[in-house]
């Protein structure tokens, strides 16, 4: 699939984070680009869209990223998840692996980075 | 961060007052380094020799190098080194000091020599082994049990606001505090597990604004929900790498809680201490408490 063609889910419980994404997103002309921000919210706007590729941040409320992406992974097992968080711990890092993520992005994020990931999933589709 | 220390130990000596720091920073991006100041801190020459040559430089229509090296203070090869030598922030904020008068060239250089002295700052360059020793000579926290993770956490914050923000701060002396603080415009962030601390950033409206327009880059004129986001951000990225150093340096595992916001709101601060952030824009204090409600 080509790049612009991909469908983005990004879930950060800051509006900042997603409105940088967004736009870094819409200047690769990638538009499709729907947004959520907590974990629930996340698996809801999943189920709906099945977007191709989501980002993921961790620490946020009603749901942390983790639990997301689990309950994700049990909806989808080909989902692809990439979690982007400023707390890429050991632990973290584990738990994302145990729940299936797909790639793991240490904030501050860097657009490089996200064009890399985004490359790798449109390869792949 | 050794600029934004230097500044410190000015005020605190009293060598300056912080308005005058203030207006220092404000120009030290466009400040020229000029020899005298640079040989002074090579301890290349005193300020006496230094001043001697710049009266000499008023009746002759030479170089400040090449009267040095004709009184033999200087030899070229100094003359070379000296101005290709990297532009480093406190030189800067010295030689704005005093192009604006604020200072001499010999309290220049008493300060300097004496700031290196004390903190054993090695001469040729602001490196140090390791940044929390210096912490730990500028702030003494040794009543806190958490006094580590406090010097590690203070030493960080002062790099991720220079990578985040701006390096054109002072970090103030912290005060330690146990009871009372009002808050004006305030994110808290828990940390949790060997480490269990309430983390917080507050500051008046016009500062908080301006913190969340530089770390956003984005246009911000009042406390909104983009300005709230941004702050929020900064401090959860800045404990959020805090947390990763901790995983990764000393094997401790440490987890965060999503951030809260707070506006002029009385919290009662447990075995806190306040790390107050005089920036050109206003002043942000930081707040690490054992417990905060």
């Amino acid at each position: 699939m080509a790049l612009k063609d991909l469908s983005v889910l990004v879930c950060d419980d800051s509006m900042l984070v997603r409105k940088k994404m967004k736009e870094y997103l819409n200047s690769i002309e990638i538009s499709n680009v729907i947004e959520a921000c907590d974990g629930q919210q996340a698996i809801d706007m999943y189920k709906e869209n099945k977007p191709s590729v989501v980002f993921m941040d961790i620490v946020m409320p009603e749901k942390t990223g983790i639990q997301a992406v689990a309950e994700i992974l049990e909806f989808d097992k080909n989902a692809k998840v990439v979690m982007a968080s400023s707390v890429g711990t050991q632990s973290y890092l584990n738990d994302a692996i145990n729940a299936g993520a797909y790639d793991f992005i240490q904030k501050p994020i860097c657009d490089e980075y996200v064009l890399k990931v985004l490359q790798k999933v449109s390869g792949e589709d | 961060m050794f600029t934004q220390l230097f500044g410190n130990y000015l005020i605190n000596k009293n060598i300056v007052t912080p308005a005058q720091l203030s207006e220092a920073i404000k120009v030290k991006n466009t400040t020229r380094l000029k020899l005298g100041v640079l040989a002074i801190n090579a301890e290349y020459m005193n300020s006496t020799q230094v001043e001697e040559v710049s009266n000499a430089q008023m009746s002759v229509d030479k170089r400040f190098g090449d009267i040095a090296v004709e009184k033999g203070y200087l030899s070229e090869n100094q003359v070379d080194e000296l101005l290709s030598s990297q532009k480093k922030g406190y030189l800067l904020i010295g030689q704005a000091l005093v192009d604006k008068g604020y200072i001499t060239n010999s309290v220049f250089e008493e300060a300097i020599n004496n700031y290196k002295s004390e903190y054993k700052i090695t001469k040729d360059d602001f490196i140090y082994d390791n940044d929390n020793d210096v912490i730990s000579k500028f702030y003494d926290l040794k009543s806190f049990k958490n006094q580590e993770y406090y010097e590690y956490y203070i030493s960080l914050l002062f790099k991720n606001l220079i990578r985040f923000v701006g390096d054109d701060f002072t970090p103030l002396n912290v005060e330690k505090i146990n009871g009372k603080v009002q808050f004006n415009n305030a994110v808290t962030q828990d940390v949790s597990g060997a480490l269990s601390v309430v983390t917080a950033v507050d500051a008046n409206e016009d500062a908080y604004t301006k913190l969340a327009s530089r770390f956003a880059k984005e246009d911000i004129d009042k406390i909104n929900d983009l300005a709230r986001a941004s702050v929020s951000e900064f401090l959860n990225l800045h404990n959020g790498l805090f947390v990763v150093n901790m995983s990764n340096e000393k094997e401790v595992e440490l987890e965060l809680s999503p951030q809260k916001t707070h506006e002029n709101s009385e919290v009662v601060c447990e075995n806190a201490v306040l790390i107050p952030i005089e920036f050109v824009f206003g002043k942000i204090n930081f707040i690490i408490a054992e417990n905060l409600k």
